[in-house]
């Protein structure tokens, strides 16, 4: 039965494809519902690091309670708002699990995208509420009716009084508003009941330790409950519960069912609080836990070894704060005979990865190395036995393996049609297999195709826009293991291998990946005073080979009048430019040179 | 006690940029000639010399010789003064396109015994790709005049590795100088600098210069030809006739003290390196001087090194030790086996030089001799 109170209550989202405006418009609501005044709104309140703001995605999940007077009614709005990326879709999921109803948020000048799609589909899954809002209504390239249409075609939603705005010049926000109190359902659940509540995020607190992000479904919850995660198995005693005011956090007696809020209980680690658990409380547990919990684990992983490696310890002390608040991250030691010591990092995908390398360099001011990420492959040894392989030094001998799996993904790629064929030509370089093709309306299509995951890790995405000018967007998610005739491609230096540089690829695309990386290696390192041959090899095989030639000369003729300084400072960035290099037998390889295999064009 | 100190003055001034030149020099600015000197001999009577012996002069640019004859006379004996005797090594640079036989006969008059006159090549198409405002004839007929005039003591400056030059080219060009006679020969492989018209060119993808291999066989090439012609090459970059090595420029290899007058000249006086504005207007104002270091133990005997070492014969173990109280090995034991190791230095007779490898590689070997 609905009280009162919760008749007045919408829990709902912002769904978008990256860069629609879901922030922009989450920023607006937050300002018009008198929460914060003009001065006080700094852009995008709810992207808080620099990075997200930047980068113009969400990171982390955030929430906000907004509290907006319509016609004498006061009626609480919580804002829950997801990431925004395909490495996230869990997190995004489980945010969806804890509101009635989503905004569905299109650009009036791009369009339906992939994107756009899959939060929908997640949206459905959840049984939300959609309304869709066509933004940036107000770009002189804005179609609006065509946007229509492809919202009723693609997405089967009806377009009648869709509200159509601009969210970054406040035009008809109202609309949204109303759209929100008419069309979200108020949500349903019992204060009687035994708690039920939805964890779908957490931070770390360096004062109150883990602040958990939750939507209450049944029950209640107040200070001094004890209450038990029941995946994590864990029990605590909560010290404080309370709701989501814009950028601070507002304590209250208690939370019950139906509210969006938090609760803190000096929980010290994350990996305690996983996303998607259930709360409930120890005295009167619920007997169904709620659905769609998974642990998340890591699907790509890559070293990281610090320039200095003095900063061997400063690099481990930042990977542990980062940890504290992204449990998804994880991180071992390693050493490497070519970049020391350092560690091997698992993320999410790509962009969890770049995120945590960009954090790293800025917040904790580390200079680092990044290797060629990796997937996770299944090796399967004549023995009997199975090995997860995550780093490519750590192959067995070939001749003990009996096979190897290789992850698979599903990736559905939306396109005009002019791009069609470069797209599919992409796709089956990286050894894609076709599944189909449907034309969604007249000039766009949906390319379906099976492709491993270690052909789109590196730099499938780029390759993608660049290919289709930037229109085409793409999604994807793991669809289990194949076994694929796989071989490492070793590269070796001065007849030296390089541990740091090992692949695994199929053999197919090996004698490519080979020639390529040793022509971009040639450009990277520079000359020595005796020639340097670069071989890419599989096994003893030499697949491909490259030679820096010796330097002939390197002598200043001159001598600059009597200006000594300007000799000096030429002969100190020499001598400062070898210090940064890594040293391989006796050649001098830069930093550079580790990462700019990762990204070799076509 | 009194030390020895040579003396540089920097004219800034040019009729025209040549193409590869990143010194300071300005174009169409005859107007400022007058107050530039004014400056200049200003900046000379206000530095003491008391405890100082002149023992080189150096008149370079810029285009010294865009002035008249007697104003550089003039400022030479500014400097002069009774300060040291005629022998003293006087020279002044010259572009041939500034000369003729009264203009020579006017430099005569004063105190200067020694012309470095700036050539590049004697292949006009060479010259005009570098930007040169003469052609060889004109040198040709100065040259002669210079000789008649009665100076002794002529550089000769030439380039290689620089566009439309090929091997043969310089070879014809180096017959031709040898056949002249000249006491000194400085040859300079072409250094592409920032802010130069080739510059500019070379990130365009627009100029054409020989190859690394091409350059290090001009060089050696160049080497054979002059030391079969009685020139010994005591520099990098510098070769001349048995007691003509150009002094002024050995201070400068060995530390000896500087005192340099004029726009973006360079000090270095007592314990200070010390480098005037390079801007003309600047220049000017009481506080001139841009750039002022303290020269510690430890920079000299890096600068030791790194500027001996350019010297064929190298460095002086005794030296090093006499100058700095301890031993070579104390300082540069490791750096010194490893170099030799890679076969860029060798030790002979006392002496530490760059071998034949070490010579193309400089850059490689000296700055080891950086230290941390």
């Amino acid at each position: 039965m609905l009280n009162d109170k919760q008749k007045n209550i919408r829990n709902f989202c912002i769904i978008a494809h990256i860069d629609h405006g879901k922030s922009t418009l989450a920023d607006r609501l937050i300002q018009k519902s008198g929460l914060l005044t003009e001065r006080e709104m700094q852009s995008q309140v709810l992207d808080n690091m620099d990075l997200e703001r930047e980068r113009g995605i969400t990171i982390k999940a955030q929430a906000v309670r907004l509290v907006y007077n319509r016609d004498g009614e006061e009626y609480i709005l919580n804002l829950i708002d997801t990431p925004g990326h395909v490495d996230f879709t869990y997190e995004v999921s489980r945010s969806l699990a804890g509101c009635d109803g989503a905004i569905l948020v299109v650009d009036a000048a791009q369009g339906v995208e992939a994107q756009t799609l899959a939060n929908v589909y997640l949206a459905l899954e959840n049984d939300l509420e959609i309304i869709p809002v066509i933004n940036k209504i107000d770009l002189p390239s804005a179609d609006v009716e065509n946007v229509k249409n492809q919202i009723e075609e693609i997405i089967g939603l009806d377009t009648e009084g869709i509200p159509l705005i601009s969210a970054k010049n406040d035009l008809n926000i109202d609309d949204v508003f109303t759209a929100i109190i008419k069309d979200i359902p108020a949500p349903v659940g019992e204060i009687d009941k035994p708690l039920k509540a939805l964890i779908f995020d957490c931070f770390f607190d360096a004062y109150k330790g883990v602040i958990v992000f939750m939507r209450i479904f049944d029950g209640e919850l107040k200070k001094g409950d004890v209450v038990k995660l029941i995946a994590t198995n864990k029990e605590f005693e909560v010290v404080e519960v309370g709701f989501f005011g814009p950028g601070k956090f507002m304590p209250t007696d208690k939370l019950v069912a139906g509210n969006v809020g938090y609760f803190t209980a000096s929980i010290k680690n994350v990996k305690d609080t996983q996303i998607g658990d259930t709360v409930t409380l120890v005295s009167n547990p619920t007997t169904e836990p709620l659905e769609g919990y998974k642990t998340v684990n890591p699907m790509v992983y890559c070293g990281l070894f610090p320039v200095d490696g003095a900063k061997y310890q400063d690099l481990r002390d930042a990977l542990e704060k980062l940890q504290l608040n992204d449990a998804a991250l994880s991180f071992e030691a390693e050493a490497s005979a070519a970049l020391g010591f350092g560690f091997r990092c698992g993320f999410l995908g790509l962009l969890h990865l770049e995120i945590i390398q960009e954090r790293l360099e800025r917040e904790f001011n580390l200079d680092l190395v990044t290797t060629a990420p990796s997937v996770i492959y299944k090796i399967y040894m004549s023995d009997g036995t199975k090995m997860d392989l995550s780093n490519p030094s750590d192959l067995p001998d070939v001749t003990t393996i009996s096979y190897m799996e290789e992850p698979m993904v599903k990736a559905e790629i939306l396109l005009p049609s002019d791009y069609i064929g470069t797209i599919m030509d992409l796709c089956q370089t990286r050894r894609g297999e076709y599944i189909s093709m449907e034309y969604v309306e007249e000039t766009r299509a949906k390319l379906t195709y099976i492709l491993p995951l270690n052909e789109i890790i590196y730099d499938f995405f780029d390759v993608l826009k660049s290919r289709s000018k930037g229109y085409a967007s793409f999604d994807y998610e793991l669809t289990g293991y194949t076994e694929s005739d796989l071989v490492k491609l070793d590269m070796q230096v001065n007849k030296e291998v390089v541990d740091a540089l090992s692949f695994i690829v199929h053999k197919s695309t090996a004698y490519n990946r080979g020639k390529r990386m040793t022509e971009k290696l040639k450009e990277e390192i520079p000359r020595h005073m005796f020639e340097i041959p670069i071989q890419a090899s599989i096994g003893n095989k030499i697949v491909a080979r490259e030679t820096v030639r010796a330097m002939r000369k390197d002598v200043l003729a001159k001598c600059y009048g009597g200006d000594i300084s300007r000799k000096k400072k030429l002969l100190e960035k020499q001598k400062k430019g070898k210090k940064r290099m890594r040293q391989i037998g006796n050649v001098e390889v830069p930093q550079e040179a580790f990462m700019s295999v990762l990204k070799l064009e076509d | 006690m009194i030390r020895d100190i040579s003396v540089y003055v920097h004219i800034p001034f040019c009729v025209k940029k040549c193409y590869y030149c990143d010194f300071v020099s300005y174009v169409g600015e005859e107007n400022k000639y007058d107050e530039y000197i004014n400056q200049l001999k200003k900046e000379i009577d206000e530095f003491d010399f008391s405890d100082y012996k002149i023992v080189s002069v150096f008149v370079g640019g810029g285009t010294p010789t865009v002035l008249k004859a007697e104003q550089i006379n003039n400022i030479i004996e500014e400097i002069i003064k009774n300060r040291c005797d005629d022998r003293v090594e006087i020279t002044v640079e010259c572009n041939p396109n500034t000369l003729n036989e009264k203009y020579l006969k006017g430099l005569k008059k004063g105190k200067i015994n020694r012309l470095s006159i700036g050539l590049q090549s004697t292949n006009n198409k060479v010259l005009k790709s570098i930007g040169r405002v003469h052609t060889y004839e004109e040198f040709l007929k100065n040259y002669k005049l210079a000789r008649v005039v009665g100076f002794k003591n002529i550089n000769i400056d030439l380039m290689f590795s620089v566009p439309d030059q090929s091997v043969e080219t310089l070879e014809k060009t180096l017959d031709e100088i040898i056949k002249l006679d000249p006491e000194h020969i400085s040859l300079y492989s072409l250094i592409i600098e920032e802010g130069t018209k080739f510059q500019s060119m070379y990130d365009k993808g627009e100029l054409k210069i020989p190859t690394e291999d091409v350059d290090r066989e001009m060089y050696e090439k160049s080497n054979i030809k002059l030391e079969n012609s009685s020139y010994i090459k005591y520099e990098i970059s510098n070769y001349s006739k048995k007691g003509y090595e150009c002094n002024h420029n050995i201070g400068y290899w060995k530390l000896r003290d500087y005192i340099g007058f004029g726009v973006s000249s360079h000090s270095f006086v007592g314990n200070e390196r010390f480098s005037n504005s390079k801007n003309l207007e600047d220049y000017k104002l009481p506080n001139k001087v841009v750039e002022k270091i303290c020269v510690t133990e430890k920079d000299l005997i890096e600068e030791f090194m790194f500027l001996g070492l350019r010297l064929t014969k190298g460095i002086e173990i005794k030296e090093f030790e006499n100058k700095f109280k301890t031993g070579i090995e104390v300082i540069y034991g490791d750096v010194l086996t490893k170099l030799k190791k890679d076969k860029l230095i060798e030790e002979e007779n006392g002496y530490i030089r760059l071998t034949k490898l070490g010579v193309d590689l400089s850059n490689v070997a000296l700055a080891d001799f950086l230290i941390d």
